[in-house]
Order: C-alpha cells, then structure tokens, then sequence
C-alpha cells in the first residue's frame, strides 16, 4: 500500500542531502581557511589614531612619590604599558617587561612607563611588590592618561620613540622580543615612517 | 455656541499650546548643566568594548574612563565640538553614535537626501510618461473607421 509515493521520499531525501551537506562543507572549509590565516591570539599590531603623532602626555606621581612625565625619559625608547593588577593578560605579560627592563637598565636607551588602568594605588602596588619591576609605575588619576591614549582593554602598550613619537601600539601581551624586533625595525635607516598595520 | 466666538477660543487654545511648547523647548535647551550637556554627549559616544551600548550607558572601564574625560572636559570649559573631536582623535571615527557631517563620514547624511530626491524625480519622470502615453493622438485611420461607422448609423437612423 506505501507503493510509489513512499519510494519517492528516500530518493527525494537523497537528492536533498548533497544540496545541504556541500553549503556546509563550503562554509566549514572558509572557517578553517580563516582561522589558519589569522594573526595568532595574543599580541598585535593594531591601528591608532595615534601612531606617527606626538605621544600623549604622561604625567603624575609614581609609586615611588616621585613626579614623572614623558620629558624625564625623553631620548630613549618607552614602553607605555597600560595594565591592570585584576588582568590576567597584564599578569601573564609583566615577566616579559620585566626581561626588556633589565636588558635595557644599563645601557639606558629604552624604559617600560606603567599605567594602572580602572586599579587602586593599593592593588597596583601589591602587584609590582609581588612581581617585581623597576620603572615609573603611574596608578592614581589615570583615566585621563588611559583617554588619551584610547584605551579600551589592558593590556595595552604604545611603543614611544626617542623623539617622542608614537611608533606602534600592541593589543594584548607583549614580548621583550617582540619589543625588541619593534625598537630594531623603527632605529633601521629605512624605516622612516610608522606603521599603522592589521589589528 | 456662536460660531465666530468658537472660532476665536479654537485659536486662542492653539495659542496657549505653541507659546506653551515653545518655551518648554526654548527654556530646556538655553542654559543645559554640566551634567546634562556630559550626559547628552555621553549618549553620543559608542561603548568601545561592548555592542550596542553608548558611553552613557555602560559601565565597562572604558566607558566610565571617557565619561569623567568628558565631564573634567566640559568643566574646564571646552565645547561639545572640541570634545568630540578630542574623542575621535584618540579612538577614531567608530567611537561616535553620530556620523560628522563632514568629509567622506558626511557621506552617512548626504546619500540618503540625494537617494530621495533621485527617487522623486524619476517618479515624476515615470508618471509624465505615463501620462502622455495615456494621450493617444487619432489617426487618419482611425479618421476613417469614426466616419465610417457614423455613416453607418445614420444609414440605419433613416427611415
């Protein structure tokens, strides 16, 4: 009694599935392609208004009760690194600044500046306690700085040139290698202007 | 009711209702606070970490760090114009709810009037057609087939 019109429906099923399992083959393939070809989780490089001008200002009291601006350090390398004691990425990073820090101490041609971000004085002092780091760490009245720089997710970090020029900015978890690279690329001879790549 | 006096108190409510409105309008907007103004310009600004909110209405860390950027601002006295333009300098463009009438970003404002007005004028241009099309001009053919057929009838008229 199932005669005709119940053969019909496994053949009609048959044809059906090509149609909807190549779309999906299709789709599935574009997603691995893009995956394999993005930038690698972690840090980038990332677009800002910011790069190829004239460093925002950074200025107030350190840990150290000492008064600091971007002048202080004018002539070498800084690495303004917005964090925060709460941020597992800033965490992760704060060894690594460190590393580049030590490397640099003596010959004095790059420094890491700090920038508590949305953080206590307390909280950010326990941190430096607890991991180490020696530079001008800047954790009261800071949203402005952050403002300034468009902040919008620590860990964030604007490499500085001698003359005081942003040359770069790095979303996520920097390296001191990776800084390094960046110094060595921007002292080059040929590299004569700042590049505002991918994000 | 005397017609003439209803009209007279029709137009005297509708008196009462605009002089009405347009102080409310007038007094709302002459002298806005500080904190209305840094609100009202809060609401103008995309939250940069999370979809669909303004500055105004979220609570991430980067928006509460631009909406004290935005009141320290307006207290030191800088217009909303100055502000706005501090603010896309530092995060671009994207930041802003309102696109700027200006440059290629004015496009956002120019394109929809040109669309309309294109639109309008070519329905113009389609009806005047449709129109004249309507207007169909007789030909000597049809001259004749009119004559024709009348000749016909008062054929039949006769007795």
């Amino acid at each position: 009694m199932n005669g005709p019109a119940a053969d019909a429906a496994p053949v009609r099923r048959r044809r059906l599935a090509p149609l909807v399992a190549i779309p999906v083959a299709v789709v599935m393939l574009l997603l691995v392609i893009l995956l394999a070809t993005r930038d690698p989780a972690g840090e980038r490089l990332a677009k800002s208004p910011l790069v190829g001008k004239q460093a925002p200002p950074v200025e107030g009291v350190t840990l150290k009760n000492e008064q600091f601006t971007l002048d202080r350090v004018r002539g070498e390398w800084v690495v303004v690194n917005f964090f925060g004691s709460w941020c597992t990425p800033c965490i992760q990073e704060h060894p690594e600044l460190v590393t580049f820090q030590d490397a640099h101490r003596s010959a004095r041609d790059a420094t890491v500046v700090s920038v508590a971000f949305s953080d206590s004085p307390t909280n950010v002092r326990q941190f430096f306690e607890k991991r180490g780091g020696d530079w001008p760490v800047l954790s009261a009245n800071t949203n402005s700085i952050a403002v300034g720089y468009g902040v919008i997710k620590v860990p964030e970090t604007f490499l500085v040139s001698p003359s005081g020029v942003v040359v770069a900015k790095l979303i996520g978890g920097v390296t001191a290698g990776r800084l390094d690279a960046l110094i060595d690329k921007y002292t080059a001879p040929a590299a004569t202007t700042p590049v505002t790549t991918t994000r | 009711m005397n017609p003439r006096w209803r009209s007279i108190g029709w137009v005297g409510a509708l008196t009462v209702v605009i002089v009405a409105l347009t102080f409310a309008t007038l007094s709302h907007h002459s002298q806005p606070t500080n904190a209305e103004r840094s609100l009202d310009l809060a609401e103008q600004f995309a939250c940069p970490v999370c979809e669909g909110q303004s500055v105004a209405q979220s609570d991430s860390a980067a928006a509460v760090a631009i909406r004290a950027e935005i009141a320290t601002r307006i207290d030191q006295g800088q217009t909303n114009a100055q502000i706005t333009d501090y603010l896309i300098g530092r995060f671009n463009e994207s930041i802003s709810l309102k696109p700027r009438a200006t440059g290629v970003v004015g496009l956002v404002w120019i394109t929809p009037v040109v669309a309309f007005i294109t639109a309008v004028a070519g329905l113009v241009v389609v009806f005047r057609r449709w129109h004249l099309a309507d207007v169909a001009e007789a030909s000597d053919a049809d001259r004749v087939l009119v004559e024709r057929a009348r000749a016909k009838l008062a054929a039949k008229a006769r007795p």
